[in-house]
Order: structure tokens, then C-alpha cells, then sequence
């Protein structure tokens, strides 16, 4: 009797011959992005590595090992910066998603060309430049009678403030200023989520007499939580890198209270010429973002189903 | 998949990485070979971008074979743009600014000590060469001294009695000036303040002008010992604390921006603005005839040079200091044909015609060959011309120029960490000038050792 033989390994050669056949082009698709990536985005990331450990010069750079961040632990601006970033991070981003939710829920109650128009409308903030819109605040927050907000306010017989003078009101006014126009993104991505919700559940709430109130904790808000998880982590990243209203309108004043840690980074690079504690700082504010949104991650997405 | 579009892949990989590669070649070292020397400059002044153009048309009658690539910059993004370009290590050849200690620290600023010949040094009036120097070397070539001074409202002045002239001609004490002060603020008939003095609250000229005037020409002296660290400090912040306080500055200064203080000195709200140039009184006169055409509205004003005050028992000083052209090599060293012909481009730009640009500025020439050439020419009202020159005799001569380039560094830090955020305090009442005094003297020794 004779046993099956196992089948020879093909050779190597044409191992890999089938391997190109069958993937080739899709690894040929991908080299372009990967390429990008690897040259415009790794690269310089680890550039920037490695400066955060040197006093960088153009012609002879040092090593200084953790010099950088050394300096970065004693420095009374760096942990200012970061106290700022965080506050306004608490001001804007639970505000914002809250302020997106309730426009969305309203907007969602609409027949079709009134969403349409109200989608339009909110969305476009997000597509004007943000140079724009922060000339156009400066306007509003003039500290003189002739401001807008400040005429507002002396109709009700108040006097003028100086929103963006005084260490009190202005990280405020950037605030406000966030509250009232970064909305659209999230309500384009809410009411999709809305729309993807079976209006099934809604009947059999109402079958077994849910009130509104039910259905929306059981029903409405655990569906929409991906999209609010989504929302909450995005809106963390981006509000620890806040940058252009402080650049154009604050330029960090009055007195630090409203240099954030992007500004910071900014600040130490082009005008002191640090480019290596600039970079220790650009490190740091990545692994602060990194670690909180690992956090978002564990503790808000324990109970989402995708 | 197909040996062609293997071979495809890796070709198209072969071109970027060569793309990418270094494609410099080597210098040539021959004086008529062709060559390209790239400016980077600023609107000077009005029609300066046209007279960039005649001026290297006529260098290229005598050197057709190095052309001149220029970039006219905003005053707003050029610096920065410069800024990056220098520290990628690739600035331009030359570059519109005044010297600076951070330029030559990146050890791409090309010294031109080697290019002066004496017949330039000589044309040059005295003290004005040295403020294209940084400890001695020379970096650039003033094309002009800047000037900062204060600007007057003459009709708000007349009405108030102030003896303008007198000024000009004899400088103020601040005890003088807070007598002017409380004439010229008053609330006007329509309601609105008419304040004495509006500054900006965004930069350090006010601080710095005023500081000048009491005795202290920087934050360090020439020898990089800390200034800032007794009473005269604390007088000048209180002078400034006092002018808030009686009303003769608006309680806004914190957060108003350049613009906004012009315009309100348009707009006869204030008989003073700080800073002024020279130049406002041109500016102001072409504003007038635009208002006369039609094309603005407004207020016609008649522009008057004030002199900073200073204080009663402190001797006057002007700031000063010198724009003009800055060189520059490149981490890949173009040789030094190159650096020659750049040389010659700047002296171009930096000559008896360039001096056009002192003239429409209505400041101080630096060459003896421009002061000639456009005598008689002159722009700008004769009493604030002679005003002008009045307070170029007290000059003070900028301190970065001879300070140790480290010092510099760290001057220029207290300036922007310390002092701003202090002075901003100031001007919203958050901080009282014996709070930012010991917060001057405890940053000073934490950065300075003193």
C-alpha cells in the first residue's frame, strides 16, 4: 500500500511570484499614501524626537539629553499653558457636545428641506477660515463703546467690558467664542445617527406607554453614544491644540491667561528660536492627549456596540 | 501581477527618492559666471517695490550676469516666513530688517567686514554704520535710522495751550507732561472722552520709550548687567499707572491693538499717540488730500513730532536704530563668489539712490551720497524735519548691537515672558507697579544670575 505523499513545498522562487500576483497592486496602491506618511508625517516626528533632547542650532546642534524637559518641569509658563488648555478644554468641549446634541435633537423633529437648511446654515462656521471669524470677533469683543457685545450690553445699562484686556474675561471670550460656532461636524454626524436609529424601538416604546423622557435615556441617548464617544474624543484633541484665536486675537495676554500649550510650542520655536524645548513641549502635549484619549476610551466605551 | 508594473513600482519609487535627494551642485568660483542672488524685502515706503526695480536694473547694467530674484513680504506674515526659511537653515541672500543677535547665532548671517571698501565706510555718517554691527562685525547696511517718537494732534494741542514748539525744540520732563495731560483730556460736547495719550496695550515700545527716558537704555546695559532692578523702574511703571488712573490713557489700553490707537487719533480722540515715526506726518498729509478728493472721511489733521518725556531728573533719549539689508548664506554654502556678488547686490540697494527711501520716510539719511542727492527734497513739514534731527542729538544707541549674543537671547525673553504679561497687568489694573517691580527684580536674577 502506499502511502499519500505530502505534497512538495512549492519553490520559493514562485512563492513569492504568487505572493506580487496576488498583492502586488495592492501594495503599489498604498505606497503613495505610505510614502507620505513615512516622509511628511514619521519622519519629522522623529526630527522632532530627537531635537526635544538637543539645544537645536541650524549648523551644530548639542546634546543635552532631558535638559528640555527639565526645563519644562520648572517652568512656571509651561504648567500656566497647560492649565489654560485644560480649562478651556472643560469650558468648550462637554459645552459643545451638549449645545450640538440639543440642536441636532430639534433639527432631527424638522420636515426634510427645514434639516436641510438648518444643516446648511450651522455647517457653515466650519467652512469659513478661522482667521475670518477671529477678525470678525475682535470686532465684537472691541473693549471701547463701539464693540458690539459691549453696545449689547449697555442696553441693559451695563458698562463696558474689556473682553480680551483683563485676565478675568478673556479666556472666557474664547470660550464663547467656541461655543457659538463649532457646531456643524457634529450635527451632520448626530442626526445621521439619529436617522440610523429603527424607528421600531420608538413604537414598541410607545406600545408599552414609555414616556418621552424613557425613551430618550433608554432608547435615544445609549444608541448615539458611539457618535458622542466619537465627538468627545475629537473635541479633546482639537481643543488641546486650540491655536489661530488665541494667535490673532490674544496673542496669549493679558498676563498668560490665555497662552495655551499650542501657543507655547509656538511662541518658544519662532520667536525664541528653542526649537528643542519647543519640541520637549510638542512631546509632552502629545502623550497628555495620548493618555486622555486612551481614558475616553476605557471608561466611555465600555458599553458601545458598533 | 505583471514584471512591467514591478518594474513600474520601483521606477516611480527611484524618481522620488531622487527627487527628494540633495541636487546642489558646486559653486563656481569665476566673477562673470551666472549667478542668482534672492532678496526678500518689505513696501518700504509707497512706491518702494518701483524703485526696487530701477535699482536693479541698474546693477544689472554693470552685472547682467547675476539676476536679482526679489520678494516683496507683508509686514505682518514676512517675519515669520523669514523665520522659518532661517531656521530650515535656507534664508535669502538678503533680507529687509535690522541686525539681530539671533540671526548671527544660527551662523548663517555673512559677515561683511571683508566686502567694506573704505570709500563705503566712509560715505557712511558717523554712528550710523555701527547699526548694521553686532559686537563689532558687521551684518548689514542701514538703508535708514529709524525713529520713534510721539505724535501730536496739533488743533487739540493749540486748544489746550500747549507750547508745542517749545517741546520739539526742548524735549519734556513727565512732570510737564502730566500738566499737558490733564488740559487735554476732557469729554467732548458730543459726550465721548478726549483722551491725552493712547498707546496700544499689544507691544513693549511704551515701556520701552519711557524706560529709555529714565535712565535706563535697556533691560541690560552694554555689558549685560540687569537694569531693571531698582527705583527707576518702579518710577516709570507708576508714571504709566498714574496716567491710567487720572484718566489721561483710556481704561481699554490692555486690549487695544495698533490699528484701533490710529484710528482713534484720527479720529481726534486723543491729542497723542504713541508711538509715532517721522513718516505719519507724509502719511497724514496724503490722508488729508484724500479726504479733499473725497475718498476718505474725516478729520484733516496736522501732524506734530513730539519727543518722549523724560524723567525730571533724567537726561532725554531717542530710540533709534538702523533698517537696511542683512545678509546671509545657506547651510549649503553657495562659495564665496557667491557671498561677493551678494555683497554687491546689497551695496545696490543700499546706495545714494536707495537713499529715496530715507527721503520718503522724512528720516535721517545714513550715506553722505544720499543726503546729497536728495537735498532740498526733502518730505514732511519743516518743523517736524527739524524736529526730527532735535531729537536724533540724543540718540540712544541700541544695546543689542554690542551685547553678547546669549544676553541678547535672554533680554529678548524677559522682554516677551516678563515684561509684556506685566505691563498688560498694568494697563487692566490687575498688577500694581510694586508687584511688577519685585516680579522684574526675582525673573531677572532667576534668568540673568543678578
Amino acid at each position: 500500500m502506499q502511502t499519500a505523499l505530502a505534497p512538495e513545498p512549492a519553490p520559493r522562487h514562485s512563492r513569492v511570484v504568487r505572493f506580487w500576483r496576488d498583492y502586488g497592486w495592492a501594495y503599489l496602491f498604498i505606497l503613495a499614501p505610505v510614502l507620505l506618511f513615512l516622509v511628511f508625517t514619521l519622519y519629522p516626528v522623529l526630527t522632532a524626537l530627537v531635537m526635544s533632547f538637543q539645544k537645536y542650532n541650524i549648523m551644530n546642534s548639542t546634546w543635552v539629553g532631558l535638559d528640555n524637559y527639565e526645563r519644562l518641569v520648572k517652568d512656571e509658563t509651561f504648567w500656566k499653558s497647560i492649565k489654560n488648555t485644560v480649562i478651556f478644554t472643560l469650558g468648550t468641549v462637554p459645552v459643545n457636545i451638549l449645545i450640538t446634541f440639543v440642536l441636532s435633537y430639534f433639527i432631527f423633529q424638522m420636515k426634510s428641506k427645514w434639516q436641510t437648511f438648518f444643516k446648511a446654515t450651522l455647517y457653515l462656521p466650519a467652512v469659513a477660515s478661522g482667521v475670518t471669524i477671529s477678525i470678525v470677533w475682535l470686532a465684537i469683543f472691541d473693549p471701547t463703546d463701539s464693540g458690539l457685545l459691549n453696545r449689547f450690553l449697555s442696553f441693559f445699562g451695563l458698562d463696558p467690558v474689556i473682553w480680551l484686556g483683563q485676565s478675568g474675561t478673556a479666556l472666557f471670550s474664547l470660550i464663547l467664542m467656541n461655543w457659538l460656532g463649532s457646531h456643524g461636524a457634529g450635527i451632520i454626524l448626530y442626526l445621521a445617527a439619529m436617522g440610523g436609529i429603527p424607528k421600531s424601538l420608538y413604537e414598541a416604546a410607545d406600545i408599552d406607554h414609555a414616556s418621552g423622557w424613557t425613551q430618550f435615556s433608554k432608547i435615544t441617548w445609549p444608541l448615539l453614544k458611539p457618535t458622542t464617544l466619537y465627538l468627545l474624543v475629537t473635541g479633546v484633541i482639537t481643543s488641546f491644540q486650540v491655536f489661530i484665536s488665541v494667535y490673532l486675537m490674544t496673542q496669549g495676554g493679558p498676563n498668560f491667561a490665555t497662552t495655551t500649550i499650542a501657543y507655547l510650542i509656538y511662541e518658544t520655536a519662532f520667536k525664541f528660536y528653542e526649537f528643542g524645548l519647543a519640541s520637549a513641549q510638542s512631546f509632552v502635549l502629545a502623550v497628555i492627549i495620548i493618555v486622555i484619549s486612551v481614558i475616553q476610551f476605557k471608561y466611555f466605551s465600555s458599553d458601545i456596540e458598533y | 501581477m505583471k514584471r512591467k508594473g514591478l518594474v513600474l513600482a520601483m521606477a516611480l519609487l527611484m524618481v522620488w527618492i531622487t527627487a527628494c535627494g540633495n541636487s546642489g551642485g558646486a559653486a563656481s568660483n569665476d566673477p562673470g559666471a551666472n549667478d542668482t542672488v534672492t532678496v526678500w524685502t518689505y513696501p518700504v515706503h509707497g512706491t518702494y517695490e518701483d524703485e526696487l526695480k530701477d535699482l536693479i536694473a541698474d546693477f544689472n547694467k554693470e552685472h547682467p550676469n547675476i539676476t536679482v530674484k526679489t520678494e516683496m513680504l507683508s509686514w505682518a506674515e514676512g517675519p515669520k516666513k523669514f523665520d522659518v526659511a532661517l531656521n530650515a537653515g535656507n534664508p535669502p541672500d538678503l533680507y529687509f530688517h535690522s541686525v539681530d543677535g539671533t540671526y548671527v547665532n544660527t551662523g548663517l548671517a555673512l559677515e561683511l567686514d571683508s566686502y567694506l571698501t573704505p570709500e563705503i565706510k566712509d560715505d557712511y555718517l558717523p554712528g550710523t554704520l555701527e547699526l548694521g554691527q553686532i559686537q563689532g562685525k558687521q551684518y548689514g547696511l542701514p538703508l535708514y535710522q529709524f525713529q520713534w517718537a510721539w505724535g501730536g494732534n496739533k488743533r487739540i494741542l493749540d486748544e489746550a495751550g500747549i507750547d508745542w514748539k517749545t517741546i520739539q525744540k526742548n524735549g519734556w520732563t513727565w512732570s510737564e507732561f502730566n500738566e499737558a495731560a490733564a488740559k487735554l483730556t476732557k469729554t467732548l460736547d458730543n459726550g465721548s472722552k478726549q483722551y491725552a495719550l493712547v498707546t496700544d496695550g499689544t507691544s513693549l515700545d511704551f515701556i520701552e520709550m519711557l524706560s529709555r527716558n529714565n535712565g535706563m537704555i535697556d533691560v541690560l546695559d552694554e555689558s549685560g548687567k540687569f537694569q531693571w532692578n531698582d527705583g527707576r523702574i518702579l518710577d516709570t511703571l507708576s508714571f504709566i499707572k498714574n496716567l491710567m488712573d487720572q484718566g489721561y490713557m483710556p481704561k481699554e489700553t490692555a486690549a487695544l491693538a495698533p490699528a484701533k490707537r490710529t484710528d482713534m487719533f484720527y479720529a481726534g480722540e486723543t491729542a497723542i499717540i504713541s508711538k509715532a515715526i517721522p513718516y505719519y506726518d507724509v502719511m497724514i498729509q496724503n490722508r488729508s488730500k484724500d479726504i479733499d478728493d473725497g475718498k476718505v472721511q474725516g478729520e484733516k489733521i496736522d501732524f506734530v513730532l513730539l519727543p518722549v518725556p523724560h524723567n525730571d531728573n533724567q537726561p532725554a533719549a531717542t530710540t533709534m536704530g538702523g533698517e537696511g539689508y542683512v545678509a546671509f548664506k545657506q547651510k549649503k554654502d553657495k562659495g564665496e563668489q557667491h557671498a561677493k556678488n551678494t555683497f554687491l547686490v546689497m551695496e545696490a540697494l543700499s546706495g545714494a539712490k536707495a537713499g529715496n527711501s530715507a527721503n520718503e520716510l522724512a528720516l535721517p539719511f545714513v550715506r553722505q551720497s544720499q543726503a546729497d542727492l536728495f537735498k532740498g527734497k526733502e518730505l514732511g513739514q519743516q518743523v517736524n524735519l527739524d524736529a526730527a534731527k532735535e531729537m536724533a542729538k540724543h540718540i540712544a544707541m541700541p544695546v543689542v548691537l554690542k551685547l553678547d549674543i546669549d544676553k541678547a537671547s535672554q533680554q529678548k525673553q524677559f522682554k516677551e515672558q516678563v515684561v509684556k504679561p506685566n505691563i498688560q497687568a498694568l494697563f487692566s489694573g490687575e498688577k500694581t507697579p510694586e508687584q511688577i517691580a519685585e516680579d522684574f527684580k526675582g525673573k531677572g536674577q532667576q534668568m540673568f544670575g543678578q
